[in-house]
């Protein structure tokens, strides 16, 4: 059995495409990540400094704040450092992490189209209620995220997205190809060929998915730990802006990086599930992909378009929303949502449910293949 | 040694009936399948290895469904389908092996075996060659190689000689008639001397129907006094080519060697002459099937223009 799962690896393997997409996107994230680095400026006195060194002065100087944010702190950093803000004519900024968090979270900056420093203001009365008094009263601990918050973005959409269109393309043929080179002839002849073979197939699938996602999601880690340390990723997960405190997430950035990991593998294993199913009612591959994509989309079309129109009512809606939510697109989003727990644990379950029943349809779909 | 029963398996595929109750009892020995294109025989032997399911009726290996069998029956398939597909990217060694784990060859004996077979087809030479790079004649003998991979008790070769050359397929016979012993062998083709050769048993297919079946010499004999040899002048022979089935057309000098077939003397000075399986293809297929008459009378004529 092991030669079969070698064989099985090997043929998703030596999809040249594949690599070609992964070692693009791994590119485009590295170089993504120089750029941030390379951009990256703030101000100490009246100098400013750039790169690495800014990152590090930042980080140096957010230590020294970091721990339970309270209006004293945010008190004291606005006296000392003042409000973060762009220069309207020379594109320069000026501030730090502390002040640009305090800027960009408790004032009005955000609601003013390029403001100039007199005219932003800390939140007042409902305002400050509720947008900015939560920071205070849930005990947040602050400390410097900025390279964090840069992740979950880079990891959690564009890399989960691209892995999922890659992962589309090199498992579409597990089985479809078999028809199209006419070797489910033979290999369903064969005494594996129809039980333990199959199923080495899926596993390979799931192999390849899972080793890939693991090892893209180590080196997208790495490279922002050498870069930014492991400094604030105790730090409360609402200091990210991807972090939510309307429905589940953990407390701390490095939980909200895990759950971020764990909803992704969710995803890419249910993906991996139904492109199997997909691949074994194709009799070609690129069908197959094709299949994959508009199914992988569905769940989009029914949410940004048929879902708000409410033709089918309001439980029907409601019911196939909840459904859309737990495919493989959404799944992995799971994080943005701000859903409660109890509802990310059913969309899990229906993930579940549906991956199961995908991989079972695509083994008697292959199982029973008759030319 | 198994013994496979066929008992009144029809396959049909929506309107068209592809196979049509056909009943048979395969022992030992080497079964060859005539027939024309289309006349059912990948359809059966697809059924005979499971791939394909019948519409109705079923088929026994030693008195159990093969489908009740499952991996037990396929352990002792080997089969070579007509389209032999293959991993253009895998070498000849890596793709013998990785069927060598699919058919539960043992992990020890699983490379002996796949260099046996790629010394009995001649590609011990090319094992680390890619597929994608081997000929028509290569790839097939390939085919043949994972067939007799896991030592098949039951043998289904489906038109295993296409693209083979005289040379290959006169050593692909004696690689069969070697092997034949013990093991039920089943062959399907439209090349009569593949069968003529090697089979114990013949049978002829017509419209998904079993039309004769007995050894060459029985089923021969069944057409015995319907084969003549006459020659004729070069008109006379394109009006006869014309007119009736002929196995055998041959110039010599100025006249024109035929070999009829015909229920009835086809002319007079027509000598009765002994038959051979392609007199027997002609008589049950007919002349549209085989000797392609158009394409002769026009080759006679161009001859003695």
């Amino acid at each position: 059995m092991w030669k079969i799962f070698q064989e099985e690896f090997y043929k998703i393997a030596s999809k040249k495409i594949v690599w070609i997409g992964l070692f693009c996107l791994l590119g485009f994230v590295r170089y993504r990540l120089a750029m941030v680095v390379d951009e990256y400026t703030m101000t100490t006195g009246r100098e400013t400094i750039c790169g690495k060194e800014a990152i590090a002065k930042d980080q140096e100087l957010t230590a020294q704040y970091a721990g339970p944010l309270t209006e004293e702190k945010v008190q004291t950093i606005y006296e000392k450092y003042g409000f973060f803000y762009i220069n309207s004519e020379t594109g320069e900024q000026n501030g730090n992490y502390c002040s640009r968090f305090i800027t960009e979270r408790m004032t009005n900056s955000r609601q003013l189209e390029e403001p100039a420093l007199d005219d932003i203001q800390f939140y007042q009365g409902s305002d400050w209620e509720n947008n900015a008094a939560y920071l205070l009263e849930d005990g947040l601990r602050f400390d410097y995220v900025y390279g964090w918050d840069d992740l979950a973005e880079t990891y959690g959409i564009m890399v989960i997205f691209c892995l999922s269109a890659l992962f589309m393309i090199g498992l579409s043929s597990v089985f479809s190809e078999e028809y199209s080179l006419k070797t489910a002839d033979i290999l369903l002849t064969t005494r594996r060929g129809k039980g333990g073979g199959i199923w080495m197939k899926a596993a390979a699938a799931f192999g390849f998915t899972l080793s890939i996602y693991f090892a893209v999601t180590v080196y997208v880690w790495a490279i922002y730990l050498n870069v930014f340390g492991t400094q604030g990723l105790d730090a409360s997960s609402v200091m990210i802006g991807w972090g939510n405190r309307w429905g589940y997430c953990p407390d701390t950035v490095a939980g909200f990086l895990l759950y971020q990991f764990w909803l992704g593998l969710a995803g890419m294993i249910l993906l991996t599930a139904v492109v199997l199913a997909v691949s074994a009612l194709c009799k070609n591959a690129f069908l197959a992909v094709v299949l994959s994509l508009t199914l992988y989309l569905i769940p989009v079309v029914w949410l940004k378009l048929i879902g708000p129109m409410r033709i089918f009512g309001h439980t029907v809606t409601k019911a196939v929303s909840h459904f859309m939510a737990s495919m493989p697109v959404y799944l992995t989003m799971t994080w943005d949502f701000g859903f409660p727990a109890e509802q990310v644990m059913m969309h899990l379950a229906i993930a579940l449910a549906v991956g199961v029943a995908g991989v079972w349809l695509g083994y008697w779909r292959y199982r029973g293949y008759q030319g | 040694m198994p013994e496979l029963v066929i008992d009144r398996v029809t396959k049909r595929f929506k309107h068209k009936i592809a196979v049509d109750t056909v009943s048979l009892r395969l022992r030992n020995g080497v079964y060859g399948f005539l027939g024309a294109n289309g006349a059912g025989k990948t359809t059966l032997l697809r059924m005979l290895c499971g791939v394909l399911k019948p519409t109705s009726g079923e088929i026994r290996c030693n008195g159990t469904e093969i489908r009740m069998l499952d991996g037990e029956y396929r352990f002792l398939l080997g089969y070579l389908p007509q389209d032999f597909g293959y991993y253009p990217d895998f070498t000849a060694k890596r793709y013998l092996e990785y069927l060598a784990a699919c058919k539960a060859v043992p992990k020890d004996l699983a490379k002996e075996k796949v260099q046996e077979m790629l010394r009995l087809v001649g590609l011990e030479g090319e094992q680390k060659q890619k597929i994608k790079t081997f000929s028509g004649g290569m790839i097939r003998r390939l085919g043949i190689a994972q067939a007799l991979l896991n030592d098949p008790e039951i043998l289904i070769l489906d038109e295993p000689t296409s693209g083979l050359d005289p040379k290959e397929r006169i050593r692909f016979r004696n690689i069969i008639s070697a092997l034949s012993k013990g093991r039920i062998v089943i062959l399907s083709t439209h090349i009569v001397s593949d069968v003529e050769f090697i089979s114990d048993q013949i049978l002829l297919m017509k419209q998904g129907c079993i039309v004769e079946q007995g050894t060459c010499r029985e089923v021969t004999g069944n057409v015995r006094g319907k084969v003549w040899e006459y020659m004729a002048g070069p008109e006379e022979a394109d009006r006869m080519n014309d007119t009736f089935a002929v196995s055998n057309l041959k110039n010599e000098g100025d006249r024109v060697y035929l070999r009829i077939v015909s229920d009835t003397c086809p002319c007079e000075g027509a000598a009765p002459a002994e038959p051979g399986l392609e007199d027997v293809y002609l008589y049950y297929f007919g002349t549209d099937e085989i000797c392609r008459n158009a394409d002769r009378s026009i080759f006679l004529r161009d001859m003695h223009q």
